[in-house]
């Protein structure tokens, strides 16, 4: 510890410390943009600017919250279309999944044993693969793993053929998540929800005909270290 | 067509083809200000699309009041920002007390830092509330601000000495005045 920082320690440590203990818990969403906007009550904006004061979080909070409606630069060129992919993939995969349009299909037997015939074979035909995980990899069942063909003539697709792979991990905290399918470089994927949902996008011609392993890794925010490795194994979309 | 016509045009129909257009337009600039507010990639991607399934839901279910789409937008994705910035927080914080006990109180000092915090800039009033209050380390307060690590040290340095003058000026201004 330098000597600044030793008397800076000494002489405001205790301070500082008593601050902490008056902080108290944040305040909602709402009450910190409507304090920003200048649209709560006497009473209760005097409490959030109390908080604000000894808060570090809430403080930087509302100093970013300054510029959310600035004009700001366009998104970067480089890394946008992947992100607006992924982003599309989620948004427009949600909206009408493929799950909702068989939903009919259960209510009817004959379709329904068809069905739960197939889901039979698939789950007989993926156990093969679930046999034999690399070692050090724990083996997720695949048949946790779906794929959805977006062809480019349907309403709200976008305007090339891709396959979203939808899968679920059981989700830790605090982790970023990449995939890499076959061995390419990982790219950055995000969760669909708080908890591990995941709809990953490619381009078709990338999922085709034939096995594809997909990779995904969880690696701690903080520290950067490999926490959670999972792989699928799954027939492509002919 | 206008973004009104798109709106209309949605609710009535349900084609995604409209909502497919006001996607083109607002995603960027959704993005851009949700990347400025968390700093992090990954989550603004996360709460981008979030804002808008909750947007389409709003204008399914009828909730969006005519006039300014991109205005009511901006808003979800505002409140959508702030929750995650504030369940964020949450985390940083969930790992219990780090301090040593509480000092006894000396409300007056305690006045006197906040008055001081408030004079400095904002890189160097964050930095020293992140480090000293929320008790974070370096590394929490690069990820948490998305800064470089160079930048943490940079403000955290450029904060004490800044906070140091104001304060010893207030004291010497203090015994000024007594004398
Ligand atoms: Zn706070």
């Amino acid at each position: 510890m330098s000597p600044e920082e030793r008397e800076f320690e000494e002489e405001l440590g205790a301070a500082f410390r008593a601050l902490r203990e008056r902080r108290g818990p944040c305040p909602s969403a709402e009450a910190l943009s409507a304090y920003q906007a200048g649209s709560l009550e006497p009473g209760e904006a005097d409490r959030v600017r109390a908080h604000v004061a000894v808060c570090g979080l809430c403080d930087s909070l509302l100093v970013r919250l300054k510029d959310f409606d600035a004009p700001g630069p366009p998104p970067s060129p480089v890394s946008w279309p992947a992100a607006e992919r992924r982003m599309r993939a989620r948004v427009f995969a949600g909206a009408n999944p493929w799950w909702r349009r068989l939903g009919g299909l259960f209510w009817r037997p004959a379709p329904a044993y068809a069905l739960a015939g197939i889901v039979l074979l698939a789950a007989v035909a993926v156990r093969r693969i679930a046999d034999t995980p690399p070692a050090a990899l724990r083996q997720h069942p695949a048949r946790s793993i779906e794929l959805q063909v977006s062809r480019s003539g349907e309403p709200g697709a976008p305007p090339e053929d891709f396959v979203v792979l939808s899968f679920w991990i059981p989700p830790r905290p605090g982790l970023r998540y990449s995939a890499s399918l076959d061995g390419a470089p990982p790219s950055e994927i995000a969760r669909d929800d708080g908890g591990g949902n995941f709809h990953v996008p490619y381009p078709a011609a990338r999922a085709g005909k034939g096995r594809h392993r997909l990779l995904v890794a969880g690696t701690d925010r903080q520290t950067g270290k490999v926490e959670q490795q999972v792989q699928f194994e799954f027939e492509g979309a002919p | 067509m206008p973004e009104e016509s798109l709106v209309e045009k949605f609710q009535t129909t349900g084609e995604m083809k409209y909502f497919a257009e006001l996607w083109r337009r607002y995603a960027g600039p959704a993005y851009g200000r949700l990347l400025r507010l968390l700093g992090d990639r990954a989550a603004a991607e996360d709460v981008t699309s979030d804002t808008f399934l909750r947007a389409m839901e709003g204008l399914r279910a009828g909730k969006y009041q005519r006039g300014n789409f991109a205005g009511w937008l901006f808003t979800i994705a505002r409140r959508l920002g702030l929750n995650w910035r504030l369940s964020a927080a949450e985390r940083y914080r969930g790992g219990g007390d780090r301090d040593r006990p509480a000092p006894p109180r000396d409300p007056e000092m305690r006045a006197q830092v906040e008055s001081v915090l408030n004079q400095l800039a904002d890189e160097h009033r964050i930095a020293l509330k992140l480090l000293y209050i929320e008790r974070l380390t370096f590394k929490e307060i690069a990820v948490h601000q998305g800064w470089t690590m160079k930048q943490v040290k940079t403000h955290v340095q450029n904060g004490r000495r800044m906070f140091l003058q104001v304060w010893t000026g207030r004291s010497s201004r203090t015994r000024g005045a007594g004398v």
